[in-house]
């Protein structure tokens, strides 16, 4: 099975590939834009995957799944990554899988080696702007179960600063939180007694490997089901409806 | 619109019924907000123009007290001559493209030695609904810029950018306004 | 893969998909080497009626769920398979970005998953070349006024391309604009430019008189005084009279909107000894300004209404015009917002 991995939720682009082998191999190829500097994800995204393509020797048609990461994350990144998933996969016939960004992030904990015994609860925070955080947390345990990660615990939601406190504080567990978000809010979240790591760990960095990890197994399907998770409702329509009623 | 081939039907309501479930908890904690330099803040002034070209003259004085980073927020009525305002600015600060409102495009930049961004927000009904990278684009703390129809609520522009003027630009009759600068 | 035996193709681009997504439409076309248009599927949204305006993030979450099907259908109708297409073009700009990036991330992803050529296209060109279609393309040179709630442009068309000459461009506001706001001050709905026309019919044009911005040096164009004209009068009628005369008010104000542009086609036309023009754009359906510009004695193009307004046809047709890049050269193509590339678009 060789599936391709493609993530623009966050300010970085990923790319990557991983094949069952013999012998496997998992390859990224991506683009952090300095602090400060706008995301790349229009231009930078098919070039990389071009790149992967070309360094795993491998053309289209070898290609057996698509994993794109459908967010939450920033609106225009995460559209850019859709549209392009979409349309490799219906040209060339590849089926075609969402992954949750959240998901993804928090299977960086369960890595080998990263995996920290003194911890029972992963929360995946992706920083929402104007304030807000995007968040979800999972039992250690169940992340990286394939396809269905077990009921997360805080399912994907926008929080503020505030109600992101209340919610980890009532988790009652020794919790760790990755992600720009948990950078972001990491006072915040420190004062519930989560833990996380310091700020340049790699942690904290969305990789499209995990979204081909998650992937595997999966059959994936029609390239059109599968849209960004927004969660947000742009608030034209929240006052059009609020008028409305 | 009329006469167009309806290819594919779409409803809005199936497409929000999805979403409604999925968004979480808001309110709650104020957002920090920049703190207002106050090294150039000046006393308002309130002027009479009689013409669009002494329209254009009060935004480029305005422009020479401008640093990169400074956003200004431009409002006043349909036709009330706020992007004249900006034009008179944008010369001043060196930018030599025909400005035009933006209000097709939500938002314009001009090369100049500080480059000036030019948005239009009277298509935005409400910035929160919006991508949080649409006004990120253009406000930035390399450029200079101006914001037409800026929203009641200006957190969003302050949190990217200094908020270093308001402009209000009313009607007086015939091609005479009345430009208010705080 | 079907298209890699092309090289023996004396006609390397036979088959163009185009894909045009820079408002608030979301069309796919099929067009033919020759100009013949097998399929133009435009999906207006719709949705943006009731917000009195286009709402970017509304408009790009529809482009991408639409954008597909839209392209299934536009496959379908032109009864070919996505394995024949030779060169996929797209809208690069001007326009909404969040919008344009739907499209473009489509068509560079489709293009380079068949190693296809692929031709960015800007949006203007792309109404002129609206004419270039069978089965009556309209042959250069010739005299184009585009105008569109985004655009307002007259230009000298030499040959089909890639590039034309720009004679005149609005100074503030497109026509388009001007039709939208003046239809906003009237208390129509959105969009204004169809709602005004109808009101209009019931009008007479020559009760109020507004300005056609003959203060106006050379060939450029300005409606935001006529827009402030139009306030002004409204602000010294009251009420009752607004409402009595309503239609009068359209009449006049989009007399001046059609006289304005008339006559400074009328100018270019002159200035020019050309005695041929071509429309385009949104504005171009506006029956009004169809009928008076029948009055300039010059032979005259008016593509069809769903050519006139967005359309991916139109971008199609400019793809057939020029150098297109190969792949993978344009894997790093990114959108532009405004118009100042369109003189530069090659």
């Amino acid at each position: 099975m060789r599936i391709l991995g493609l993530d623009t939720a966050t300010r970085a682009t990923s790319v990557a590939m991983i094949e069952d082998g013999p012998p496997p191999r998992e390859l990224e190829a991506r683009d952090d834009p300095p602090p400060g500097a706008r995301p790349r994800h229009a231009m930078r995204l098919l070039a990389l995957a071009a790149e992967v393509l070309d360094e795993a020797a491998v053309g289209w048609p070898e290609v057996d799944l698509i994993a794109v990461g459908v967010g939450p994350g920033t609106f225009t990144g995460l559209r850019i990554g859709v549209a392009t998933a979409r349309a490799l996969a219906r040209a060339r016939g590849i089926p075609l899988t969402g992954v949750s960004t959240l998901h993804s992030l928090a299977l960086n904990a369960s890595r080998d080696g990263q995996r920290r015994d003194d911890v029972e609860v992963i929360i995946a925070v992706l920083d929402a702007r104007r304030g807000e955080a995007f968040a979800a947390a999972w039992r250690q345990d169940e992340i990286a179960r394939t396809g269905s990660p077990g009921t997360p615990l805080m399912a994907p939601a926008v929080y503020t600063p505030r109600a992101l406190a209340a919610r980890v504080g009532g988790l009652h567990a020794a919790s760790m939180a990755i992600g720009d978000g948990a950078l972001a809010f990491r006072e915040v979240l420190e004062r519930q007694g989560t833990f996380i790591p310091e700020d340049h760990s790699e942690l904290h960095r969305v990789t499209a490997i995990n979204h081909c990890r998650l992937a595997r197994g999966l059959r994936g399907g029609a390239p059109d089901e599968v849209l960004p998770v927004y969660l947000r409702v742009p608030d034209a329509e929240i006052s059009r409806r609020a008028a409305a009623q | 619109m009329e006469g167009r081939p309806a290819a594919l039907a779409y409803s809005v309501a199936q497409a929000m019924a999805k979403t409604d479930s999925e968004i979480g908890v808001r309110g709650g904690l104020p957002m920090p907000r920049r703190k207002q330099t106050s090294r150039r803040e000046q006393t308002p002034r309130r002027e009479q123009t009689a013409g669009p070209f002494e329209t254009e003259a009060l935004g480029a004085e305005l422009a020479s007290r401008l640093e990169p980073g400074d956003v200004v927020l431009v409002r006043g009525e349909l036709g009330a001559g706020k992007t004249t305002f900006v034009r008179g600015a944008c010369r001043a600060l060196g930018v030599t493209a025909i400005v035009t409102s933006p209000t097709f495009s939500i938002g314009q930049r001009y090369p100049a030695p500080v480059p000036v961004s030019h948005i239009d927000l009277f298509r935005v009904t409400d910035l929160d609904g919006e991508d949080p990278d649409l006004l990120a684009d253009y406000l930035d703390s390399d450029s200079i810029a101006f914001v037409e129809w800026p929203p009641v609520a200006e957190d969003p522009v302050a949190r990217l950018a200094r908020i270093a003027a308001r402009v209000r630009i009313d009607h007086a009759g015939g091609d005479r306004r009345i430009v208010e600068i705080a | 893969m079907a298209h890699r035996a092309r090289g023996l193709d004396p006609e390397p681009f036979r088959v163009i998909l185009g894909i045009e997504t820079s408002c608030d439409d979301t069309c796919a076309a099929i067009v033919t080497a020759g100009g013949e248009v097998r399929a133009n599927v435009i999906s207006s949204q719709g949705v943006h009626d009731r917000y009195g305006g286009v709402v970017p993030e509304i408009a790009s979450r529809h482009h991408l769920e639409l954008i597909g099907a839209v392209i299934d259908d536009a496959f379908a109708r032109a009864e070919i398979t996505p394995e024949e297409l030779d060169l996929v073009a797209v809208t690069q700009g001007p326009g909404l970005v969040g919008a344009l990036l739907v499209g473009v991330a489509t068509a560079k992803a489709l293009a380079a998953a068949y190693e296809l050529p692929l031709a960015p296209v800007d949006h203007l060109h792309g109404h002129v070349a609206a004419t270039f279609l069978a089965p009556d393309p309209f042959e250069p040179p010739f005299l184009a006024l585009i105008a569109s709630g985004g655009h307002t442009l007259l230009a000298y068309v030499r040959d089909e391309g890639p590039a034309f000459e720009v004679l005149g461009q609005t100074l503030d506001d497109a026509a388009g604009e001007a039709f939208d706001k003046g239809a906003r001050l009237l208390g129509l709905g959105y969009p204004g430019g169809a709602a005004l026309e109808r009101l209009a019919r019931e009008g007479h044009p020559d009760t109020f008189s507004f300005p056609t911005a003959s203060r106006v040096q050379g060939l450029d164009f300005s409606f935001a005084g006529l827009k402030t004209a139009l306030l002004y009068r409204l602000r010294e009628l009251s009420e009752q009279e607004v409402e009595r005369q309503r239609a009068d008010l359209a009449a006049s104000y989009q007399r001046a909107i059609v006289e304005a542009l008339f006559g400074k086609v009328r100018r270019a036309l002159s200035e020019t000894g050309l005695d041929r023009l071509a429309l385009g754009g949104g504005v171009a359906a506006n029956g009004a300004l169809r009928e008076r510009f029948q009055e300039l004695g010059v032979e005259l193009a008016v593509p069809a209404r769903e050519l006139c307004t967005d359309n991916a046809a139109m971008i199609a047709s400019a793809a057939r015009f020029r150098d297109p890049l190969p792949y993978p050269d344009y894997l790093e193509l990114d959108v532009y917002a405004t118009g100042e590339r369109t003189l530069a678009a090659r």
